[in-house]
């Protein structure tokens, strides 16, 4: 039974009150050993003793990015999840939805990014709890990055933007598994993001309208599936403002390279669940 | 030069994983194979050939790459028929496996083939096995490739000097049967070659052991 | 990936109808996640009834049709008659063998129409062992999906109709979980009424 006595005030309760592993981020026992070699040796090794890919699901190729405009900010990613050269997914959602103005992107390990941008909306919410308002980007990114930094040079993989809207308006940050945490205007992310920022860096201007930053996003991520092999499906697209985060229409690939819009695919068809819905 | 030093290379080439099998009987002598051929751990071929002609007299049972096994059996047969031509007579079955070993060690075990040749000639039945490297054993039952040990286990328990045709061939096929349901890289049909004073006969696919049903009566 | 055979990507499938035979190829040229091109043929017209299909490394597919070009024209002017497919077959496994420890990092398909109209596909490895046994084979970095396609899709005495459309099913399914190859694919259905090649429009992410 969890003990629900904190919501009743914001400062009367110790730490220890808390239920203990959401409170401090997931806590894991670590083996007696260094993790990245032990996966070296046992997972990344076949049974004939031969170099195995990797037995976990990865997202490596991807392709995400994120900008600041004048009306908010703008996230938009593709929807392939890759193993080497197999494709696992052509319908993977990459955008969690952190806080009801808070989203954040998967790049790296789906695994990673999906768990703990999980254990991050638990903990934003923990947070509202206690201060009784709502979460800023900038403190959503930065216990994102914190926790990261806990699990520095454990083997973790995640490529991540934090985006949203606070009481200062909009914010985009980035973060990954190396505990880097960076604030701007324009990030892309992924195997796919050099040929994204070539899009972006062209058509990017701050007094974009809404319509035209969907535009330059959507068209942004196109390119980049078509030069990269890593990347590929559908393109995701939400904005952020004031009033809080707009998801629009998916749009396949094909559809965009071809010219003849069909019907839309359902984000919430996703293989991949959204625990923080 | 060596191949191994490409990395992700050797893999790639398809291979018999296999079971090989050669038994002697009364006045001649059986080789027997599985039909599977892989690369990595995709079966490629589900019913491939592993018997080479060698001459009419001689035939040979592959394993190991399967563009060397079809390489060196094709040259030592070529071989052959120009020393038959020579002298005029029967090829003995020795000239052959002299021929593939001599091949073989010449290579140093770069040439990945493993072979098990059979025949019959004016001084009787003859069986050999030839290893990759070059080296040769002359016994009265063999095994060779990746089932070696299942095929092993039943040639132990059921050779015995003076076997007729017949059960030389059963045994075989026995042996070949333990690699093809107890090996991963061997499966699917059993084919047999039998070489005796009469002369040669060949059993394609002459047991399919997938398709019979197994175990109904144990049960 | 690090493997030379899937540096540039490719997708090829054999399949044989009756009386007739068909490639389908996907039309990528990549290095490694980069796509470069949309347009490489990775299928080749030897004789009036026979095609090569080769999958693995660009620079190798490329010298080595060359290679068979050169080798099935000087037959044909000495022999004073086409190459049938299952010499073409035999030559182009001799000329891969013959690298034996310095291998052409290809992977091929023969197909073609025998003087009797009889259809023959065989594919290889790239140091020349031939599987001749089934109606269908497949090669590149999709052959483990475009094989699952083919296992069933394909049905027996298939009319030049049914095969090409077969095939062109199965090029489809097979890219599409391949990272490293599509972009566009081919269709090249040979009956004995001569070749038709066709453009499959696909998926170009």
């Amino acid at each position: 039974m969890i003990d629900l006595s904190i919501l009743s005030g914001p400062r009367n309760v110790k730490p220890s009150q808390l239920p203990g592993s959401i409170s401090r981020g997931a806590v894991f026992p670590l083996p007696g050993c260094k993790p990245v070699e032990f996966l070296e040796k046992q997972a990344y090794t076949s049974f004939d003793g031969k170099k195995a890919a990797a037995p976990l699901q990865h997202l490596h190729g991807t392709t995400t990015l994120g900008f600041v405009y004048q009306g908010g900010v703008l996230i938009a990613v593709d929807s392939r999840s890759t193993r080497g050269a197999f494709v696992g997914s052509q319908e993977v959602k990459k955008i969690i939805n952190i806080s009801p103005s808070i989203v954040g992107t998967m790049a790296g390990g789906a695994a990673d990014c999906q768990f703990w941008e999980s254990n991050l909306a638990v903990q934003c919410r923990l947070m509202q709890l206690r201060e009784r308002e709502e979460v800023s980007v900038a403190a959503a990114s930065k216990l994102l990055a914190n926790t990261l930094y806990k699990y520095r040079s454990m083997g973790l993989s995640v490529g991540t933007m934090i985006a949203g809207w606070d009481k200062l308006g909009p914010a985009l940050f980035y973060v990954d598994n190396e505990g880097r945490r960076l604030k701007g205007n324009v990030f892309s992310v992924g195997s796919g993001s050099t040929y994204a920022y070539g899009i972006l860096d062209r058509g990017y201007r701050y007094d974009l309208t809404k319509e035209e930053a969907i535009e330059l996003g959507r068209r942004a991520i196109y390119h980049a599936t078509h030069r990269d092999a890593g990347s590929g499906g559908i393109v995701n697209c939400v904005t952020i403002d004031e009033a809080g985060a707009e998801w629009h229409d998916p749009v396949d690939c094909y559809d965009l390279h071809y010219g003849s819009p069909e019907a839309p695919v359902d984000a919430g068809q996703s293989v991949l669940a959204n625990p923080a819905e | 030069m060596a191949t191994e030093a490409m990395a992700g290379v050797p893999s790639k080439f398809r291979k018999t994983g296999t079971t090989i099998v050669g038994v002697l009987f009364e006045g001649g002598v059986a080789l027997c194979s599985d039909t599977r051929a892989t690369a990595g751990n995709i079966v490629v071929d589900k019913n491939c050939l592993k018997q080479h002609y060698i001459a009419d007299n001689v035939w040979c049972l592959g394993a190991g790459t399967a563009a060397d096994t079809e390489a060196v059996t094709m040259q030592i047969s070529h071989e052959l028929r120009l020393l038959q031509f020579e002298t005029g007579r029967v090829v003995p079955v020795t000239a052959a496996i002299t021929a593939m070993k001599r091949h073989l060690w010449k290579y140093q075990g770069h040439v990945s083939a493993a072979l098990i040749c059979g025949g019959v000639d004016s001084t009787g039945a003859h069986l050999s096995s030839v290893w990759p490297h070059g080296s040769t054993d002359s016994l009265p039952f063999l095994t060779m490739g990746s089932g070696c040990l299942a095929a092993l286990s039943v040639l132990e328990r059921g050779w015995r000097r003076g076997l007729t045709k017949e059960e030389g061939v059963s045994l075989g096929i026995e042996a070949v049967k333990a690699g093809i349901f107890n090996d991963m890289g061997s499966g699917s049909n059993v084919d047999v070659v039998i070489i005796d004073g009469e002369g040669t006969e060949r059993r394609r696919n002459t047991v399919k052991p997938g398709t019979e049903s197994r175990g109904a009566d144990v049960l | 990936m690090g493997d030379i055979f899937s540096m540039n990507g490719s997708a090829i499938v054999g399949m044989a109808g009756k009386d007739s035979v068909a490639i389908a190829t996907d039309l990528r040229y990549g290095n490694s996640y980069q796509t470069i091109g949309t347009n490489m043929r990775k299928v080749f017209r030897l004789s009036d009834n026979l095609m090569v299909a080769l999958g693995g490394l660009a620079t190798d597919i490329q010298t080595l049709s060359a290679k068979l070009r050169f080798r099935v024209n000087l037959y044909e002017l000495e022999e004073k008659r086409p190459m049938s497919p299952k010499v073409a077959t035999r030559m182009l496994s001799q000329l891969l063998y013959k690298h034996r420890f310095g291998p052409f990092f290809v992977s091929p398909i023969v197909a073609g129409l025998s003087k009797e109209g009889e259809p023959w596909v065989a594919s290889m490895d790239s140091i020349g062992a031939v599987s001749d046994v089934d109606a269908y084979y497949s090669e590149g970095t999709a052959a483990e999906t475009l094989m699952g396609a083919c296992e069933t899709y394909w049905k027996e005495d298939m009319t030049p109709e049914q095969l090409g459309g077969t095939v062109e099913r199965v090029i489809q399914a097979g890219m599409g979980r391949d990272a490293f190859s599509g972009w566009g694919a081919e269709v090249w259905l040979l009956t004995s009424e001569g070749l038709e090649v066709r453009e499959v429009k696909t998926r170009q992410d």
